[in-house]
């Protein structure tokens, strides 16, 4: 099976949120009713039980012009995959079709791939010790049905079909959209050697909370090729108690890291290179 | 609609106004992207503050709410002031080239036209709002358009007002874009061109709603955009059934298929028959629809020796009001009324001024409820407030399925009746309403079969000869909807369409409108799923079945010129052939009629000239042109003429009893929907995915007033009218404005009126605030528009 992408236009995205709840729906997601947050925006982010969300970006334009964007958000289903180098334990398996499929019971909620997305998206369960994300309907898409998203989308602004449809269609699509905001743009093309989400952006990535060059930290690569061997031999091991101590220890660390992560306002890829 | 939904891809300029269509309404904005990527359609958004729709539009233009006739009417002075006009459409298709009675005419210092009764709010004499007519009673006409008195040069004085500068001040609008919208829009009055308007409550929820709705009437009859494909005036209808329900004459003024309700001072059929417009109206073939209608009611007792039962049906006393806001009143003062059925309703959150209409709900004997869930109606006396020991209301709550759970048909806003297949059976012991109406019925008439009585006559007579729904629902539908496509008594057969009504009680029929729908040779026709779109318009004719006759845009013999030919290749729909009237849609007109036959140039068949009145002879309560009145709480006064509101609107016995000023509520409020949620909420508001999606009431206030009133942006607020109070939580976004109206700044604020205190996300009852008032011809209350205050809640 060809790799399958889905193409997100924002530039037609009327924030029905129909996709929020097919997800919810289809996944069998349970509803979580929290406060008002200031904004049409449900809920802060995504969860371990909402894997996909409308996130809400309000712009006051010079000159007094209003502009009002809603961006999916959603697993990108990368190809070249954070989380999924990142996972210790065989729990990430990259499919034929392009979907970055989690192994449940692989899963030990360790929460590494979490550090390692450039966008933010596995969540973890802290209860069930397990990571959730977006699954791409890969029961769906691999019984040659479209996601429940794309499914629902009313204006057409999420569609599916192979990688290469979608990045041919993603030209067509930038035409259109510059006519009605001349600075939109194509994401997700060319980065990570091509997401599984290519999305029409109005305006620049930073805009609706992309980063605009996503990269992966050269210590991913070190953690995958030597790092990694060892402690999936302990792991074979049973957890033996140094195996499990350090997993432990791996979490804690990456505990630490989220609440400095949120202390300065956001990762820098860059600086985690330098350093 | 005059046009439909997939007609939205054929359009070249969208104008959504009153509507917030991204939201409320998201299939429309499929079929609009379509015309952007395939036509380069632009679209419009006019709207108070800055929508999910205004951010998908081409084009925003903020109004403040309650000015659309302001806004509206500046759009017609433009157009005519410019040459925007289609001058042989509107010469040939309108009223526009007939010559008005001397003696009419409109005074802007009183704000009045000819014939006011101030004594009685009314106009009682509406002698000159007629045509002047020659020796042989044809109205004169000037083709030319420039008779002093000709509809054309009235219009052009009466509106030569509304400047764009002097809209601009009433409607806060900025004047640069008020004219970019005046220009794009009018630019559809090209030939081959073609704009669509749509609207929702946005348009029709104000004292002088009928109006704003006549604006838009107006406008696209002048452009030329009636009856063409991507033109029209489109009503983005509630509600799925909204449409049905209307053409099944669930309204206090209409029988089925829009005929009038029956009034006192009609007591003989013959009397109601004399009201019948007279021909070539199409309506003039009313007293066979109505006949059919008793026949189809009465049966065998309907017969032409008794009126076909005319007697049966009740009688409105003449001049007395049964609309929702006179219902209430006169619950709430104690008169008439002891029990009531609620059903397809929430009126404690739905009806203005929630906090009088739940008080007035404490004075029935009996209440019958029936609804998924138990809603704020049927827990009524366990509200916020409320003493349940002191409330006596019997109440009974029939737990009924939700639209999956149900078969049927249901009528969309683009007149399309569509057949729909239950998804799943209900939970437990809840039944379709029609099986509890089925017994109902059964019950009553078993209650009267003895009674000689001759006002039991109605019920113990009423023809219920339908399979048992209980056993086959499928079997009971089927039977309905053959009693309302109509039959012929004689052979039994099913009739193919109104045409074959008679008047003489050969045939029944349920609602002449839906005649057709069910067919002997082509069978239950809103089942059908064919999807050929000859032409490529998006007609689909063979998908369901839209009234009438199957005509997917209405008025489509303006899609071609005087002579029969299509304006434009481009826009080619309806066309004479030679022999008969062809092209991709059911004609709306006699299908042989040539163009140069005596009536062969004249579209509007329900009116007795055949004509779009954009001059209204006769017929609305507060004038034949649309004029521009202040909402009945405004923040300003009335720069058009010296009367500040509609003459002639609805205050029914309490409306104006509890009405607020400016100097003490000095924010001008509207209340309005989101996407997430679905009426009073009983259903969205008791489901978790849509109510997580918005948990709690907002109001939605600018920036400037946060500041002024040391609101942050999720704190809670309370908003105050001369009504009552409803808390909500504050959204402090720059989409909401500020406006400058007639040189002072005026806040503009607004609120959610989904939520309720029954459900898993509960708020306060937007509809605490709304007054009591209504319009001057439907008395659908002023929802959209009135004054408040708003302070921070810290306790």
């Amino acid at each position: 099976m060809s790799r399958m992408a889905r193409l997100i236009d924002i530039t037609r995205c009327t924030a029905c949120r129909g996709c929020q709840v097919s997800c919810k729906r289809w996944n069998q997601l349970a509803g979580e009713i929290g406060a008002f947050t200031g904004s049409y925006q449900s809920h802060d982010d995504l969860s371990p039980g909402r894997w996909t969300m409308i996130k809400f970006y309000e712009e006051k334009k010079p000159g007094g012009e209003m502009a009002w964007h809603f961006r999916k958000a959603t697993c990108m289903h990368c190809a070249d995959a954070g989380c999924l180098k990142a996972c210790p334990n065989e729990a990430l398996v990259r499919e034929e079709n392009g979907t970055i499929r989690r192994i449940e019971e692989n899963c030990i909620g360790c929460g590494h791939c979490v550090q390692f997305c450039p966008f933010d998206i596995p969540k973890v369960d802290e209860v069930a010790q397990k990571m959730k994300k977006c699954t791409f309907c890969y029961d769906r898409i691999s019984n040659g049905r479209e996601p429940a998203c794309a499914k629902t989308c009313v204006p057409r602004a999420i569609v599916y079909g192979t990688w290469d449809e979608m990045a041919a269609l993603a030209d067509e699509r930038l035409a259109q959209a510059q006519k009605l905001y001349p600075d939109s743009r194509i994401y997700g093309r060319d980065e990570l050697g091509g997401l599984g989400v290519i999305y029409i952006l109005p305006d620049t990535p930073a805009k609706y909370g992309l980063p605009e060059d996503p990269s992966l930290p050269f210590t991913l690569g070190l953690w995958k090729d030597v790092v990694h061997p060892f402690g999936k031999g302990l792991i074979g091991a049973s957890l033996a108690a140094t195996g499990l101590a350090f997993i432990i220890s791996r979490r804690n660390a990456m505990k630490l890291k989220e609440s400095a992560k949120l202390e300065e306002g956001g990762y820098d890829d860059e600086q985690q290179k330098n350093g | 609609m005059t046009n439909h939904w997939v007609d939205f891809k054929n359009t070249d300029v969208a104008l959504i106004c009153g509507s917030n269509a991204a939201e409320n309404h998201p299939v429309s904005f499929s079929w609009l992207q379509e015309a952007r990527d395939k036509r380069g359609a632009k679209i419009i958004s006019v709207d108070p503050r800055f929508t999910r729709t205004s951010a998908r539009a081409d084009l925003y233009c903020p109004i403040r709410s309650g000015t659309n006739l302001a806004f509206y009417g500046g759009m017609i002075n433009y157009i005519l002031a410019n040459d925007r006009y289609h001058n042989e459409y509107i010469a040939h298709y309108s009223n526009a080239a007939s010559i008005i009675k001397e003696g009419f005419s409109f005074d802007p210092e009183t704000g009045l036209f000819t014939g006011y009764d101030e004594g009685r709010r009314a106009y009682t004499d509406r002698t000159t709002w007629d045509y002047e007519r020659d020796a042989e009673g044809k109205v004169r006409k000037d083709l030319t358009l420039q008779h002093p008195r000709s509809v054309f040069q009235l219009m052009k004085r009466h509106y030569s007002r509304y400047t764009v500068e002097a809209v601009a001040q009433t409607c806060g609008a900025p004047v640069d874009k008020l004219r970019q919208v005046y220009e794009l829009f009018t630019s559809t009055g090209q030939v081959g061109k073609a704009g669509s308007i749509m609207y929702a409550m946005g348009q029709t929820q104000f004292t002088s709603g009928s109006q704003n709705v006549r604006c838009m009437a107006i406008i696209q009859t002048l452009l030329g955009n009636m009856g063409l494909p991507g033109g029209g005036v489109n009503a983005l209808r509630g509600h799925s059934n909204v449409q049905g329900s209307t053409d099944m004459a669930l309204l206090f003024h209409l029988l089925p298929g829009y005929m009038p309700c029956p009034t006192t001072g009609m007591p003989t059929l013959e009397a109601y028959n004399a009201t019948t417009p007279p021909a070539p109206a199409y309506w003039s073939n009313r007293p066979k629809w109505i006949a059919s209608l008793l026949k189809a009611w009465y049966g065998e007792a309907a017969n032409p020796g008794n009126d076909f039962a005319y007697d049966f049906l009740p009688k409105a006393q003449a001049g007395k009001n049964y609309s929702h806001l006179a219902l209430f009143e006169n619950l709430y003062n104690h008169q008439d009324l002891e029990g009531l059925f609620v059903w397809g309703q929430n009126p404690v959150v739905s009806g203005p001024n929630s906090n009088m209409e739940s008080k007035a709900v404490e004075n029935l004997k009996w209440l019958v409820c029936l609804d998924p869930f138990e809603n704020e109606t049927s827990a009524f006396w366990k509200r916020p407030g409320a003493n349940p020991a002191e409330i006596d209301t019997e109440v009974f709550l029939l737990p009924v399925t939700t639209f999956l759970e149900k078969e049927g048909t249901v009528t969309h806003s683009g007149r399309l009746i569509q057949y729909r297949w239950k998804a799943v059976d209900g939970p437990g012991n809840v039944r379709q309403e029609s099986f509890i109406l089925d017994r109902l019925v059964k019950r009553l008439k078993a209650l009267y079969a003895g009674s000689d009585q001759p006002q039991d006559a109605m019920i113990k007579h009423l023809t219920w000869n339908y399979p048992d729904p209980l056993r086959s629902q499928t079997d009971f539908i089927d039977a309905v909807m053959r009693e309302i496509n109509g039959r012929n008594l004689s052979t039994g057969k099913l009739v193919p369409g109104f045409g074959a009504l008679q008047e003489d009680g050969s045939t029944d029929c349920g609602n002449w409108i839906y005649s057709g729908m069910y067919t002997e040779e082509l069978g239950n026709r809103t089942q059908s799923r064919v999807l050929d779109d000859p032409g490529g318009w998006g007609a689909h004719p063979g998908w369901g079945f839209a009234w009438p006759a199957n005509r997917r845009i209405i008025y489509n013999r303006c899609s071609a010129d005087p002579d029969g030919k299509p304006w434009s290749e481009e826009r080619k729909y309806l066309w004479w052939d030679g022999a008969r009237w062809t092209g991709y849609d059911v004609p709306d007109f006699a299908p042989t009629m040539p163009p140069d036959a005596p009536l062969g140039k004249k579209p509007f068949i329900m009116m007795a000239e055949r004509e779009s009145r954009v001059f209204a002879i006769g017929a609305l309560n507060d004038g034949p042109l649309p004029e521009h009145y202040e909402p009945v709480e405004s923040p300003t006064h009335n720069v058009f003429n010296r009367r500040q509101n509609n003459p002639a609107y609805f205050t029914g016995t309490d409306g104006a009893k509890s009405l607020g000023d400016v100097e003490k509520f000095p924010l001008i409020c509207s209340t309005w929907r989101v996407c997430e949620h679905w009426h009073t909420g009983a259903l969205s508001r008791n489901m978790p995915w849509l109510a997580e999606l918005m948990p709690e009431s907002f109001v939605e206030i600018g920036e400037d007033l946060a500041r002024e009133r040391n609101i942050g942006n999720g704190e809670m607020v309370e908003l105050v009218s001369a009504r009552g109070k409803a808390r909500a939580m504050a959204m402090v976004t720059p989409r909401a404005h500020m406006f400058e109206i007639n040189g002072r700044n005026v806040h503009q604020v607004g609120l959610t009126w989904h939520f309720g205190f029954q459900g898993l996300v509960t708020g306060d009852i937007a509809n605490n605030l709304t007054p009591h008032v209504g319009d001057a011809n439907t008395a659908i209350p002023e929802f959209k528009a009135f004054l408040v205050d708003i302070r921070k809640v810290t306790s």
